[in-house]
C-alpha cells in the first residue's frame, strides 16, 4: 500500500504535523496571505486605478508631503522631486518587482529542476558536468554577477531577468540533484526500471513529483531576494531603464533627500520591506512544512 | 539588448568599489584637531574629484586640475571678472599694433619651493610642454611662437591678431622645465601650497610655501577632499568635517542657511545652462524646429520651481559677468505656436531626441524639459551618461540635445563663442558662414568696444537660429564654516586659499 501511494505524488500534510500550531500563528499566517494579496492585487489591478506616467512631471508641485493637495487630486504618499506621485510610483513598482520576481523564478526553477535531476538521476557525467557548473558559479555572489552582466548589456527588463536567472537557478539545481540522487535507489523506481519503463517516464513520474513540494518552498525563499535584487540593481541605475517604475530607483531619487523629503524613499522602501518579509515567512513555513516529510 | 562595451569599465569598476569597500571598511579622515597654530587646517569639498596635479596634460582644462594648480603652481595673470586681470608672475603685459605678439614681463626673484628661479626659460618649457601634449588647453594656442629674450620676458606671438589672448593664458601654469608624469605625484610649484601628499580621487594635503614670492600663508594645513555623494558632502560641512565647499544643489542650500555656524553665500559666476540642439541631424536641421523646441519649454517655471536659489532666466549666449555680453528678446513659453510650427516644418514626431547630460544636478531638469517636449508630442529619451562615456559622445556629436554648462574662461566671450561655434570647432553641429566671419573678426580686434559689438551680432545670430536652448544662468553657491576667515568666493568654481584662516580646525 505504501508503494501505490508514494508512486502517486509525494505525501502530503502528515497528519499532527507542526505546520497547524496554535490559533495564533494561523492567524498570522492568514495576515501575511492577506498581506500578499494586496500587493498581488496591486499589480494587478493597480495601475488601472492609479494612472501614473514616468516622464510626465509637474515641477510646481515637486516635494509635497504626504496628503498635500495638488492640481490632480491629492498626493496621498507625497510628490518627489520633480512633482510625481510617490503613491503611484509605489502601486507600480509592485507590478514591476512581483513580474520580474515571478518570471525569474520560473526560469529558475525550471532550468534548476531539469539540470539537477538529470544530473542525479542518471549520474555519471551528466552528473559530474552539472555538479562541477554548480561549484564554479557559487565561487562568485550571485548579486556580483548580476551588477557585471546588467553593466555590460543595455537597460532593459529583458536584461535584469537573464541577469538575476544565471545565478539564481543554482540553488533548484542542488536541491533537485540530491532529492534525485536519493529518489532513484527507492524501490518503486527500481520496479519502474526492471519493468522496463523508459528512462524519460521514470523521471517524470516517479522522481520529479518528489520534487515539487522542496522546490515550491525553495521557489518561494528566491522571489524574495529576487525582488530584493531587482531593486539593489535599479537603485545603483544598472537595472532597468528611466520609463520603467520600480522601487529601486525611486528609493534612489528620494536619497538626496533624506533630511528633508523622507516619503520618497521611505515609502517605496517600507513597501519593499514588508513584501520581502512576508514572502520570506510564506517560504519558512512551507520549508518547515516540506522538511517534515 | 546589444552588448554595451562601453559600459563595462563602469561596471566592474563599481563591482571592484564594491568589494574592495567591503574588505577594507572605511577610513575615516584624520581631523586634527591638536592643530593649535595660528591658521589652522582648512578641509575643502569641491563637487570635482582632483585626478591628477599636471596642468598642462589632457586633464589641464578639468575643475578639479584647476583647482589644485591655484595652490599649488603661479599663473601669469589672473582674471578678476569681464576684461580685468590681475598679474601672478606677470607685472606687466603688453601687445604689439594688430595684437598679433603679447610681451610679458615677469616679477624678479620668484623661486619654486625648491629653489630653483622661476624664469622666462621656465615659462617658455611650460607653454611649450601644453602645445606638446595637445590637451584641451593646447587648443587656445595652435600655431603660437614662445621665445624669451631675456631672464624676466616672455614674448608669445599667434601670428595671427589675438585680443583675447590674455583671457586664454590665465588656466596656464608654470612648472618647472624637464618634468615628466612622475614629477606631478608630488609635484615642485611656485604657489603658496606644497603638496605634502596625494591620493588620486580622494585627497590632496598641502601645507604653506614657506618661499611663496606674496608672503607664506597663514594657514597650517589645506585639505582637498573628494566626497562624490551631495547629501554626505552636506552633513560633512555641518559636522566640521569639511570646512568649505561649493556648488551644492539648490535643494541642499536651504537646510545650509537654517545653520547658524555655516556662511551661505552665491557669487554670479560666468556658467550658462546649455542645450545644444544637433543641426547636424535631419530632424534638427530646420531653425523653425529647434525654435519651435526651445519654445513649448516652460523654462521660467522649471528655474523658478529647481533652481529658486542658483537661476536666473538667461537672456543671451553668455553670462552678463562675460566680455560680450549682449541681451537678447527672451522665447516665450507657447506651446500651441510651437505644436503648429513643427506642424508646419514637417516635424516626425515618430523621432526619438537622445537628451544627453552627465551631471546628476541636470537630472530633474532633463525630466522636466522632457515632460514638457512630450506634451506636444514630442519624444525625448534624457541619457545619464558617465563623464568619460559623455565628453566622447559630445565630442562625435551623438546627441541630438546636449545638457550641459558651459562657462567663459577668463571672463570673456571668445573661449565661450569664439571657441565653441566656429564651423570649424564641430561642436554644435551648427555652421554658419556669416557667423564664423564675426567671430574671426571679434578675435582679430583689439578695440573692446568693436569686439563687443561684434559678440553682440554673433549672440543675435545664435541666438535667433536656436543653435541650443539657454534656459539660465546659474549663480555659483558656496558654503563655509563660520570660524573660516578671509574665504572669497570665486564666480569660477575655483577659489583660492592664500589667504583664509581657520580658527577652529
Amino acid at each position: 500500500m505504501r508503494l501505490s501511494r508514494q508512486v502517486g505524488g509525494p505525501v502530503r500534510g502528515s497528519a499532527g504535523g507542526p505546520v497547524r500550531g496554535s490559533v495564533g500563528s494561523s492567524v498570522g499566517a492568514y495576515l501575511i496571505y492577506a498581506i500578499i494579496g494586496v500587493y498581488v492585487l496591486a499589480a494587478i489591478a493597480g495601475p488601472y486605478l492609479v494612472p501614473y506616467d514616468p516622464v510626465a512631471t509637474v515641477v510646481t508641485e515637486r516635494l509635497l508631503p504626504p496628503g498635500a493637495p495638488t492640481a490632480a487630486g491629492t498626493a496621498w504618499l507625497g510628490t518627489d522631486g520633480v512633482g510625481r506621485d510617490v503613491l503611484a510610483q509605489v502601486v507600480h513598482g509592485a507590478r514591476t518587482s512581483l513580474t520580474i520576481g515571478v518570471v525569474v523564478v520560473l526560469l529558475c526553477s525550471l532550468v534548476g529542476v531539469a539540470l539537477g535531476a538529470v544530473a542525479g538521476y542518471a549520474g555519471g557525467f551528466a552528473d559530474v558536468a552539472v555538479a562541477r557548473t554548480i561549484d564554479v558559479l557559487m565561487a562568485f555572489p550571485g548579486i556580483l554577477l548580476a551588477i557585471v552582466i546588467a553593466g555590460l548589456l543595455d537597460r532593459g527588463v529583458d536584461v535584469v531577468i537573464i541577469a538575476l536567472s544565471v545565478a539564481g537557478w543554482i540553488g533548484f539545481a542542488r536541491l533537485s540533484r540530491s532529492v534525485a540522487l536519493s529518489v532513484r535507489e527507492r524501490d518503486w523506481v527500481d520496479a519502474a526500471r526492471i519493468m522496463g519503463v523508459r528512462t524519460p517516464a521514470v523521471l517524470g513520474r516517479h522522481v520529479v513529483p518528489f520534487l515539487a513540494g522542496p522546490v515550491v518552498a525553495l521557489a518561494t525563499m528566491e522571489l524574495a531576494s529576487v525582488v530584493l535584487s531587482e531593486a539593489a540593481l535599479s537603485f545603483l541605475g544598472l537595472g532597468l531603464p528611466p520609463y520603467v517604475v520600480s522601487w529601486g530607483q525611486s528609493i534612489a531619487s528620494g536619497k538626496e533627500y533624506l533630511a528633508t523629503a523622507w516619503w520618497i524613499s521611505a515609502f517605496p522602501g517600507i513597501a519593499l520591506t514588508v513584501l520581502v518579509v512576508c514572502i520570506g515567512l510564506v517560504g519558512d513555513r512551507l520549508t518547515k512544512r516540506f522538511a517534515q516529510r | 539588448m546589444k552588448l554595451n562595451t562601453r559600459r563595462a569599465v563602469p561596471a566592474l569598476a563599481l563591482t571592484f568599489t564594491l568589494l574592495t569597500a567591503a574588505a577594507c571598511g572605511s577610513t575615516s579622515p584624520g581631523n586634527d584637531d591638536g592643530d593649535d597654530a595660528a591658521g589652522g587646517t582648512v578641509t575643502a569639498a569641491g563637487p570635482i574629484p582632483i585626478e591628477n596635479l599636471d596642468p598642462h596634460g589632457p586633464s589641464s582644462m578639468d575643475a578639479g586640475t584647476q583647482l589644485a594648480a591655484r595652490a599649488l603652481f603661479s599663473q601669469l595673470v589672473v582674471s578678476t571678472g569681464p576684461g580685468e586681470f590681475t598679474g601672478d608672475l606677470a607685472t606687466g603685459w603688453e601687445p604689439n599694433d594688430d595684437t598679433s605678439q603679447w610681451t610679458f614681463t615677469l616679477r624678479d626673484g620668484v623661486e619654486f619651493s625648491d629653489g630653483e628661479p622661476v624664469d622666462a626659460d621656465a615659462v617658455v618649457a611650460s607653454f611649450e610642454r601644453v602645445q606638446e601634449l595637445q590637451g584641451p588647453l593646447a587648443g587656445n594656442f595652435v600655431d603660437y611662437q614662445v621665445e624669451a629674450p631675456d631672464a624676466t620676458t616672455v614674448v608669445f606671438d599667434a601670428g595671427k591678431p589675438d585680443a583675447s589672448f590674455v583671457a586664454k593664458i590665465s588656466s596656464f601654469f608654470v612648472t618647472p622645465a624637464d618634468v615628466d608624469d612622475a614629477f606631478f605625484q608630488e609635484p615642485v610649484g611656485s604657489g603658496p601650497f606644497v603638496v605634502e601628499s596625494f591620493t588620486p580621487g580622494q585627497e590632496l594635503r598641502m601645507t604653506p610655501n614657506p618661499t611663496y614670492w606674496d608672503g607664506a600663508p597663514a594657514l597650517q594645513e589645506l585639505v582637498f577632499q573628494s566626497i562624490p555623494e551631495v547629501s554626505a558632502r552636506m552633513t560633512a560641512l555641518q559636522t566640521g568635517e569639511v570646512d568649505v565647499t561649493w556648488a551644492m544643489p539648490d535643494d541642499q542650500i536651504a537646510a545650509l542657511q537654517g545653520d547658524t555656524s555655516i556662511t551661505v553665500e552665491d557669487v554670479e559666476s560666468p556658467g550658462v545652462v546649455t542645450m545644444w540642439m544637433n543641426s547636424g541631424e535631419e530632424s534638427l536641421e530646420e531653425a523653425a524646429v529647434r525654435r519651435a523646441l526651445w519654445q513649448a519649454v516652460d523654462f521660467d517655471e522649471i528655474t523658478a520651481s529647481l533652481f529658486p536659489e542658483t537661476g536666473t532666466p538667461a537672456d543671451s549666449v553668455v553670462s552678463p559677468v562675460v566680455l560680450g555680453y549682449a541681451p537678447q528678446e527672451p522665447v516665450a513659453y507657447d506651446p500651441d505656436a510651437a505644436k503648429a510650427a513643427l506642424d508646419a516644418a514637417g516635424f516626425d514626431y515618430d523621432t526619438k531626441l537622445r537628451l544627453q547630460f552627465s551631471q546628476p544636478q541636470f537630472r530633474q531638469l532633463a525630466q522636466a524639459v522632457a515632460s514638457d517636449l512630450a506634451e506636444i508630442g514630442v519624444q525625448v529619451e534624457p541619457l545619464e551618461k558617465e563623464q568619460a562615456v559623455f565628453l566622447e559622445d559630445l565630442l562625435a556629436l551623438k546627441w541630438d540635445i546636449n545638457l550641459q554648462q558651459v562657462g567663459s574662461q577668463g571672463y570673456d566671450a571668445a573661449t565661450n563663442l569664439g571657441r565653441l561655434y566656429p564651423c570649424a570647432a564641430g561642436r554644435t553641429g551648427y555652421c554658419n558662414e556669416e557667423l564664423d566671419t564675426l567671430l574671426a573678426d571679434a578675435e582679430a580686434t583689439s578695440d573692446t568696444a568693436e569686439r563687443e559689438d561684434l559678440y553682440a551680432q554673433a549672440t543675435k545670430i545664435i541666438w535667433d537660429d536656436a543653435v541650443g536652448m539657454y534656459p539660465m544662468f546659474v549663480g555659483m553657491p558656496y558654503a563655509w564654516r563660520t570660524s573660516v576667515q578671509g574665504f572669497e568666493p570665486a564666480g569660477d568654481s575655483l577659489p583660492y586659499f592664500t589667504h583664509v584662516t581657520n580658527s577652529e580646525g
